[in-house]
């Protein structure tokens, strides 16, 4: 093997350690200090490209997951349309957002899929009070085309959430009466048909439009939300 | 608020101990996988949050379908190719700034006291100048521990031109940084 082809052997790949490349190295000591130098800048390459990992990444892993997994059998009727969702979920973001009969499902609404996604992930979020800063909530709102000017109360919980199938942010906020308001900012291409207003027995909820997304906030019954929609509207910045 | 899910427990066991090993799958390739696949996103998009995002998309859409990964050895190129979808996803949605390095340092500027730190953080800006096609594959051989015809698949290239690619990526940076070291000779 003469010198360039040992050469650009070694930098395509530096561990390789075939027969001819050893050989190589034995019968020349230039290949074996061009060797031995290239090994040293490779370690160094190594550390470069091995950036710092976030403490808890795999346990937040974890919990995005333990949101997303579908929950057990649903006994009740009422829970069909909870399946259904999961179901949806499942199936994953590709084949809902191009399939037009997933897409287009007309027996549930934008509305049901929040009831559902509140029902499902409030024993995980119920007590939580992680006080994600502006930035941190900021963050997350940005992929879907929106920001806060300021936090519109006090935020226990921000995530990004599996919205029938397609990603969508996911707030918590402790309202004044000290009960927990779930605030989702979904994607227009979730099409689901919607309705300004939505409840069941025991949640209410309210659908509003923004730019490029609904704003879709979901409290229990008693629960004043329609001062808490201008809020947040108020603050939202939708210029970005 | 909290709902009695799960109440059924004895007549849904088999459909539990699916699920089980599903979870458990799950969890060893968030073990086995998650750091290389921050490294790996982190270099992609060049911020700490949006490589998390990217990383936490990647790994809810392999919960969904991981039904679809026969092969567990092939557990790692999958993840990647997952990856890399979600992150051309991110730049088709186009909704949020691009983070220039030289703004946002790779290393937290506190951390710049010793001379391997300072040496690391001069490679990374090293890296980011190369150009995308010529990054990746190095990306995916270093980080990855892909072999040539493995980088091949995931980027559907040819095996020579992956090593072409790696070839002068590898000489790109040496030649920079032994033009540095003798800079800094000069200097000292």
């Amino acid at each position: 093997m003469d010198e360039l082809e040992f050469r650009r052997q070694l930098y395509a790949n530096p561990r390789d350690r075939s027969d001819a490349l050893l050989a190589a190295i034995k019968d020349s000591p230039k290949n074996q200090k061009f060797y031995d130098e290239l090994q040293q800048f490779e370690g160094k390459l190594q550390r470069a490209m091995e950036v710092d990992v976030p403490d808890g990444l795999s346990e937040r892993l974890r919990l995005r997951q333990s949101f997303a997994a579908p929950p057990a059998k649903p006994k009740r009727p009422r829970w069909h349309m909870a399946l259904a969702a999961s179901v949806a979920f499942a199936m994953g973001i590709g084949v809902n957002t191009l399939n037009p009969f997933t897409a287009g499902e007309p027996s549930i609404s934008l509305g049901d899929v929040a009831l559902e996604h509140v029902y499902h992930a409030s024993p995980y979020i119920t007590g939580t009070d992680e006080q994600p800063s502006l930035q941190t909530v900021n963050a997350k709102l940005a992929r879907y085309g929106e920001a806060f000017e300021q936090l519109p109360g006090h935020v226990v919980f921000v995530n990004h959430c599996s919205y029938h199938g397609s990603p969508a942010f996911h707030m918590v906020m402790r309202s004044e009466q000290g009960n927990d308001v779930n605030v989702f900012v979904v994607p227009q291409t979730v099409d689901l048909p919607s309705s300004s207003a939505f409840s069941d027995s025991k949640m209410h909820g309210m659908v509003s439009q923004l730019s490029d997304a609904n704003l879709v906030i979901v409290g229990e019954k008693a629960e004043p939300l329609d001062g808490l929609l201008h809020k947040i509207k108020g603050q939202l910045n939708q210029s970005i | 608020m909290i709902l009695p899910f799960s109440r059924k427990k004895k007549s849904n066991s088999s459909v539990n101990s699916g699920m089980d090993t599903k979870q458990l799958r799950y969890e060893a390739l968030v073990q086995a996988f998650s750091r290389d696949l921050y490294r790996y996103a982190y270099w992609l998009c060049k911020d700490k949050q949006v490589a998390e995002d990217v990383v936490q998309e990647t790994f809810l859409r392999a919960w969904r379908s991981l039904d679809s990964l026969k092969d567990d050895k092939a557990a790692k190129s999958w993840l990647i190719t997952i990856l890399r979808r979600e992150n051309a996803r991110r730049f088709e949605r186009k909704q949020f700034d691009l983070v220039d390095i030289e703004d946002h340092s790779v290393a937290d500027q506190d951390a710049l006291s010793s001379e391997q730190e300072i040496e690391n953080e001069w490679l990374r800006r090293q890296i980011d100048k190369l150009s995308p096609e010529y990054r990746e594959p190095l990306l995916l051989q270093v980080i990855g521990g892909f072999s040539g015809e493995e980088i091949a698949e995931l980027l559907e290239l040819n095996k020579n031109t992956v090593m072409t690619r790696l070839f002068r990526a590898r000489n790109q940076l040496k030649d920079a940084f032994e033009k540095d070291e003798q800079r800094g000779q000069c200097n000292g």
